[in-house]
């Protein structure tokens, strides 16, 4: 668990107090004003498009892969040709294809799921909010 | 030195007696070398020194892991892979045991897996630096082989797979050079409960289906271990609202960082700390007792020391990234006696604050690596079933936490919200903080050279979902339960629940899972910190629980769940600057209802 240096803004009408000497993340108003309520009809309103895609906090961000789950064999190569993808690797009935050349990658997904043979094709993804322990 | 070594293992060999190897690894060895640095290795060998910090612990609160050391069994043979922020495999105190494998991710090439933070190069060290070479400390498992990946600064799923066991040609995993154990110090905490769906999340089902391979089939079917930080959210979390990062923390009794002395999150909310195949390890201080940060729960399998902050109590002694400019020691850093370039570290390549239950993971991916090597006949699943056989009740008077609230006819009630040490009905104990207890290295290692067959074959029950449609009552010990009998008689290793339930404020619940035996097994804490906006509750949400290691499955089974609050205490959101938010400060306005949820277990016949 290493703790990044982090800036902190202070109120100067705020008193601030040192939870724990050794971690800078946790240094924590003692005595603050709650300056909003978020629980209520507020929050629902205020928050919905947010909560839509809320990840339950974490941070997403594409990664340029698709994730491809097959049933049965499937001659990508010629679809990758013409695509300008290459699989980057795979395991048992998935497949993870990355895209060249900036291709329309959700297009690419469309035509893969008219595919008898592909059980599911999604965009992939990564969580950034995982980190160092 | 060398004499006593061969006088030991001539002993064992002449006996060849079970119980004079316990004789003998109850004593106490030195930890032998010329490591400089290994005698501040509280973790290797407790006796109370300070680890260049303000204070000492107590001794006797370390791996327990001289006997082993003085026998020669450190890690032969056994590769322990680092997927982390990378790994300096330069370093002098690692390069000795650096094998091929390692992958750059940040150029996408075989080779360096270049460390720019260094936590993975203290990782790194605790699980693998050399001994015997008159500089820094060692690791656990000094023999082990190390290689390493820089994943966690380029997360996507064919890293993932590169360094989780699915080698670039396909190939299985079967040299001595394949990692068997995998550290994963690393994680994040959900404001809200998972939904657990393959369907809409392909990668957790291409995950799940990797670690059971490789946990199960991998170096000729007998398997390897992923070792999984906990977490470390015990006071407070970090999360992502609307592109901003908030720090999360409980504001009880008008006071914060207040949660009642209960954690305020729980390790049972992550798909990776519920997945059966990941081995979740808690922290202790050099005391012994869990520390300030650790995420517990009843997933946790073991505790294991990580230490404090290095500078009023210790922290871990190990690798940093080599130089006085990078890395945690560099010119000018106080906040350890080790830092700033010490006569023992002129070079400043050791750090003296590494901590978090990312040190804990690696002492005991270091641990395993031992106990493997005393006998690398026996599979993964029986090496940590003697892990289990042999760890320690640490803290032992821990009594838990009792939380008191006011029900809704204006009564206190008390509530028994996290046991203390409890015995189930096979003989384990378990505690939410240290799972079944410290991990207990000699004992193992004795364990693992006296055994000769591996657990008989995993078995894995169907999903046996029970509906139950029953409402929460709110603020009340009584709770609400729900049963379900099993026919299935499989000696437990783990249980999965699987829970629908919603609930207008989560964090008000204690959800218990209780064995036909009577064991009772906190599955969710109350008052753990989950936001409830966006969420209303558990849906498809996984558990899991070690707690009923080693009883039968079969019979009844009871799912218990506990509103413990009708008050208005809240959930805060501060975004490290001037703002600061109350959530949670509202009951729910209507009971909250336990849908269905379904339970399956890990074990064998």
């Amino acid at each position: 668990m290493k703790y990044l240096p982090l800036a902190i803004a202070l109120l100067s009408t705020t008193a601030f107090a040192q939870q724990n000497t050794n971690n800078v993340n946790s240094t924590a108003p003692a005595d603050i004003e709650i300056n909003k309520t978020l629980s209520g009809d507020d929050v629902k309103e205020a928050n919905a498009d947010f909560l839509l895609n809320a990840d339950h906090g974490a941070l997403i961000k594409t990664t340029g892969e698709i994730l491809v789950k097959l049933e049965g064999n499937v001659d990508f190569d010629s679809f990758n040709e013409k695509h300008h993808l290459t699989i980057t690797q795979a395991y048992g009935a998935f497949y993870i294809l990355k895209s060249e050349n900036g291709t329309d990658l959700n297009q690419v997904i469309e035509e893969l799921q008219l595919m008898p043979q592909v059980l599911s094709a999604t965009l992939a993804t990564a969580n950034m909010s995982i980190e160092a322990n | 030195m060398a004499f006593k070594k061969t006088l030991i293992a001539s002993a064992i060999v002449l006996t060849g007696s079970l119980s004079s190897i316990v004789s003998v690894h109850a004593q106490e060895f030195p930890i032998y070398g010329d490591d400089p640095l290994v005698d501040q290795q509280w973790h290797l060998k407790n006796t109370g020194q300070t680890a260049f910090s303000k204070s000492g612990g107590i001794a006797g609160n370390d791996l327990d892991i001289d006997f082993a050391h003085a026998m020669g069994i450190k890690g032969r043979g056994i590769t322990v892979s680092v997927i982390d922020t990378g790994l300096e495999i330069d370093h002098p105190d690692l390069s000795p045991n650096v094998v091929a494998g390692s992958i750059n991710f940040l150029e996408g090439e075989i080779g360096y897996p270049v460390d720019n933070h260094g936590h993975g190069t203290a990782v790194g060290g605790l699980i693998a630096a050399e001994d015997n070479n008159r500089i820094g400390g060692r690791g656990v498992a000094p023999d082990a082989n190390l290689i390493g990946f820089n994943y966690l600064f380029a997360q996507d799923d064919t890293n993932w797979l590169l360094s989780h066991g699915v080698s670039a040609d396909w190939r299985a995993l079967d040299r001595f050079t394949d990692p068997r154990v995998f550290n994963q110090s690393y994680g994040w905490t959900p404001n809200s409960p998972l939904v657990h769906d393959y369907a809409a999340d392909p990668s957790l089902e291409m995950n799940d289906t990797v670690m059971r391979d490789v946990s199960l089939n991998s170096h000729w079917g007998r398997g390897a271990t992923y070792v999984k930080s906990a977490g470390n959210s015990f006071q407070r979390y970090n999360t992502n609202l609307f592109g901003t990062r908030y720090q999360v923390l409980p504001r009880e009794n008008d006071r914060y960082y207040d949660n009642n002395g209960l954690p305020f999150h729980n390790a049972n909310v992550t798909h990776t700390n519920t997945n059966f195949w990941n081995l979740v390890i808690s922290a202790t201080d050099a005391n012994g007792k869990v520390t300030s940060y650790s995420s517990v729960g009843s997933n946790v399998f073991f505790a294991a020391p990580a230490g404090e902050f290095g500078s009023d109590s210790p922290a871990m002694v190990t690798t940093d990234l080599s130089g006085c400019d990078k890395g945690s020691n560099v010119i000018g850093s106080t906040s350890n006696g080790l830092h700033g370039g010490n006569e023992l570290d002129p070079n400043c390549n050791y750090q003296g604050t590494m901590n978090g239950t990312s040190s804990s993971a690696p002492n005991t991916a270091g641990a395993i690596a031992v106990v493997m090597s005393a006998n690398p006949g026996l599979s993964a699943r029986t090496v940590r079933h003697l892990l289990v056989e042999s760890a320690r009740k640490t803290d032992p008077d821990n009594s838990g936490v009792d939380l008191s609230f006011e029900n809704t006819d204006g009564e206190m009630e008390t509530y028994n919200a996290i046991p203390g040490w409890q015995t189930n009905a096979a003989g384990y104990h378990f505690h939410q903080y240290y799972g079944l207890g410290a991990v207990n290295v000699d004992g193992a290692v004795q364990k693992a050279l006296f055994t000769s067959a591996s657990l008989p074959e995993l078995q894995i029950t169907d999903w046996q979902k029970i509906t139950a449609n029953v409402a929460v009552p709110d603020a009340s010990v009584v709770g609400v339960e729900t049963k379900t009998t099993t026919r299935e008689d499989v000696t437990i290793e783990a249980v999965q629940v699987k829970l629908n339930l919603d609930h207008q404020r989560i964090r008000d619940l204690s959800i218990e899972l209780i064995s036909p035996a009577g064991t009772r097994s906190i599955l969710m804490s109350a008052r753990t910190g989950f936001l409830s906006i966006g969420a209303t509750g558990y849906k498809d949400s996984i558990l899991m629980s070690t707690h009923f290691y080693g009883e039968s499955s079969k019979g009844e089974w009871t799912l218990k769940i506990v509103d413990t609050d009708k008050g208005d205490s809240a959930t805060i959101l501060w975004d490290y600057g001037t703002n600061i938010y109350r959530v949670n400060s509202n009951n729910n306005l209507e009971l909250g209802m336990v849908k269905d949820w379904s339970i399956r277990f890990y074990g064998h016949k």
